[in-house]
């Protein structure tokens, strides 16, 4: 059975990833230009979700407060990041997914070609954290990593020095029972095996047999296509097309951005795939991005027309996202994988067709990142990502926060990783190849 | 000819990033009626005296339209061109990097759609009905045979200016309140809820920027609001009565495909 690789790169999911796990930035004094743009930036944050907001509520937030609170600590602010930090305050406080500051830096030269010393540095490794060890997930072909020889199974012990393992207890406690724990989890590792192209990073690894290993690494652009979608940061787009064993068709992606790229790769391995007896559609680790690709997406495997995908709720509408199958639809069941890395428009996705009868879930839960969003910039150059719309899955759960639980709830094991297996995909399989040799 | 690129407009941002409109409630709230307001007839038929008069949209056969649709909150910019003709033959393309191509049009009987993203999709029912009215060609000039019913709803102030606040009726489909500027005559605002297939959604249209083209006025920028978003529509250019290949407004392969089934 072929190896899957998920790539946690994404565009939805990392400037929210941002807000959470924004690394210090280097103090800069400022002028008092930059601190009315500061000032600017601030009112237009807290004006745009007093006006777009969803929840005319904030949940209960007096967000009138929370702006007179924090207005001072932008006008005294010694350094941009500084004030960021005031605004990056100002929208945690409401809870939610996909609001961020994204800090203007990330959007200096971004449509030039990648080069030494520029952030987004990669080993491609990816991980997940497992029983309280960073466990390597997947290594990307021809990435630094595989070059050096990891293998997935192995455990991240350490990276430049820092242990692993202890930055793990406080984020199991403090999101114990939030479906993002995963997200977080994953992120901390994530950011200190990143860098800089071109910067070395020495890690620590215990191989199959527990053996401590040293691997020097030198970080390089990630791979896949680079995509620039409006005002969000860089990413690299990368999808696989399979058959798996039994002819059954295999599909992953790294996140639902460039359509112009990704739906006809869809499109053509569903037309490939209409004869196969199962489709796996594999979202693990997938970001999401643009929701409407993955209502395209489904127009491929629903043959009814309207049906509802859920509901999108704005401060004061409600719309129902509806299929429009295309005009060769597959009519074989379909599997989708997801865990705790699959945010956003992956959930959206999976969400809206959960419960369609030849429609199955494996896997974990996902993120429950699901609002709909916008990325615009701010005066003083910063990005601003804010949500205006909630979403509700088919079955009627309102997701942000929830996450879509699988029909069939699999983890991955450092076992199986090790054995080369992928116990998710392989009920999957299962499922497909029971449905269609007994009819079930 | 406007209007039917904004609503198409509005349609494509809609459909690009599943970003659904806000309803801004169809009401004139604070409307004042005058002693003496003119009919909604006169200030309809003065509408299209102020953008040419009607000899000058009779002498009118077809239309090609070129801009750009921005949606300034994420950052995209969309090229969009509109081929239309009489008596209600459609075509519009809305096209970016981004998030790729999102391709409209009619027949005069079917109505389709089709994106790189959501693939291909037939009109029906009140969508079909409101988009086979705005086909017709420049379908403002000839607002008798669209709207059953006129009626002034008083006087609002759009910008500064006073307009004259009109409701249009059709015999299906929402009304629209379309705002005229009292001392142009211009076309100032509108406030429309456009039946769409994920449900009714609530669009109000800002054109300005009249400048001439050819002997019609023609409104180059409209800002639109959709979900207490901005998106602003740029008119680069107009051309009329040109040669426009019968292709244009063929119905796709993929729609017809659709159609067999």
């Amino acid at each position: 059975m072929k190896q899957k690789r998920v790539t946690i790169i994404g565009a939805a999911f990392v400037a929210f990833a941002v807000l959470v796990f924004r690394p210090g930035f280097a103090a800069a004094q400022i002028s008092s230009d930059t601190r009315q743009l500061n000032i600017d930036s601030f009112e237009h944050v807290w004006k745009t979700i007093n006006d777009r907001h969803f929840d005319p509520t904030f949940g209960g937030l007096d967000w009138q407060a929370v702006h007179d609170e924090l207005r001072p600590k932008v006008e005294n602010a010694q350094s941009v990041d500084e004030a960021r930090g005031a605004m990056t305050d100002m929208i945690s406080r409401l809870h939610q997914s996909h609001f961020a500051i994204i800090p203007a830096d990330v959007y200096e030269n971004i449509e030039a070609p990648a080069a030494k010393g520029d952030r987004g540095g990669s080993t491609g490794i990816q991980t997940r954290v497992i029983d309280g060890k960073a466990i390597v997930t997947s290594v990307g072909p021809g990435a630094p990593a595989e070059r050096a020889g990891v293998r997935p199974g192995w455990e991240i012990r350490s990276v430049k020095g820092t242990e692993i393992p202890p930055l793990f207890p406080p984020i199991e406690k403090e999101f114990e029972k939030n479906p993002r724990k995963d997200f977080y989890l994953s992120y901390a590792v994530r950011t200190r095996l990143g860098g800089a192209i071109g910067d070395t990073l020495v890690v620590t690894f215990i191989d199959e047999r527990d053996r401590p290993r040293d691997m020097t690494m030198i970080l390089e652009e990630p791979k896949g296509k680079k995509v620039i979608f409006g005002n969000l940061p860089p990413f690299y787009l990368t999808f696989s097309a399979d058959t798996l064993r039994d002819d059954i068709g295999y599909f992953a992606f790294s996140s639902f951005f460039d359509p112009v790229t990704l739906m006809p790769a869809f499109g053509n391995a569903m037309t490939a795939f209409m004869r196969s007896p199962g489709i796996v559609i594999d979202l693990r680790g997938n970001p999401g991005g643009i929701a409407g690709m993955g209502l395209g997406m489904a127009n491929w495997f629903v043959e009814e027309k309207n049906v509802a995908m859920g509901t999108m709720r704005t401060r004061s509408d409600t719309l129902k996202l509806v299929t429009s199958p295309r005009a060769r639809v597959y009519r074989g069941p379909v599997a989708m994988l997801v865990d705790g890395l699959s945010g956003s428009s992956s959930e959206i996705f999976a969400g809206g067709v959960q419960g369609l009868p030849r429609v199955r879930i494996f896997g974990s839960r996902t993120a429950g990142a699901t609002l709909p969003s916008l990325v615009e910039r701010l005066p003083n150059g910063d990005g601003f990502q804010y949500a205006f719309a909630s979403y509700i899955s088919r079955n009627g759960v309102e997701l942000e926060g929830k996450g879509v639980t699988p029909d069939v709830e699999i983890r991955p094991t450092r076992e199986a990783l090790l054995e080369g297996r992928d116990p998710a995909l392989e009920a999957a399989v299962d499922w497909i190849l029971d449905r269609h040799y007994k009819g079930n | 000819m406007t209007q039917r690129i904004r609503t198409t407009a509005a349609a494509f941002t809609i459909a690009a990033l599943a970003i659904l409109v806000v309803a801004l409630g169809a009401q004139v709230s604070n409307a004042e009626k005058p002693a003496k307001t003119p009919t909604a007839e006169k200030i309809l038929d003065r509408y299209v005296e102020a953008t040419g008069g009607i000899k000058a949209y009779d002498k009118l056969q077809n239309s090609v339209v070129k801009g750009a649709l921005e949606i300034p909150a994420a950052g995209i910019t969309l090229d969009i061109v509109a081929y239309s003709a009489r008596p209600n033959k459609a075509y519009s393309k809305a096209e970016s990097p981004a998030i790729g191509s999102f391709e409209s049009g009619t027949s005069g009987a079917i109505c389709w759609e089709n994106s790189v993203m959501q693939g291909a999709r037939i009109l029906e029912g009140a969508e079909l009905a409101e988009k086979l009215r705005e086909s017709a060609f420049e379908s403002m000039a000839y607002w008798r045979a669209i709207y059953d019913t006129v009626t002034v709803a008083g006087i609002d102030t759009v910008a500064g200016s006073p307009c004259y606040a009109v409701v249009l009726k059709a015999k299906e489909g929402k009304p629209r309140t379309y705002f005229f500027d009292q001392e142009s005559g211009l076309l100032a605002k509108t406030r429309s809820v456009v039946a769409t297939q994920m449900g009714d959604i609530a669009v109000e249209a800002f054109p300005s920027d009249y400048r001439k083209e050819g002997d019609i006025l023609v409104s180059h920028k409209t800002t639109m609001k959709l979900m207490s978003q901005d998106r602003v529509m740029t008119i680069t250019s107009v051309a009329y009565n040109v040669a426009i290949p019968d292709s244009v407004f063929a119905i796709p392969a993929a729609i017809q495909e659709l159609l067999k089934k």
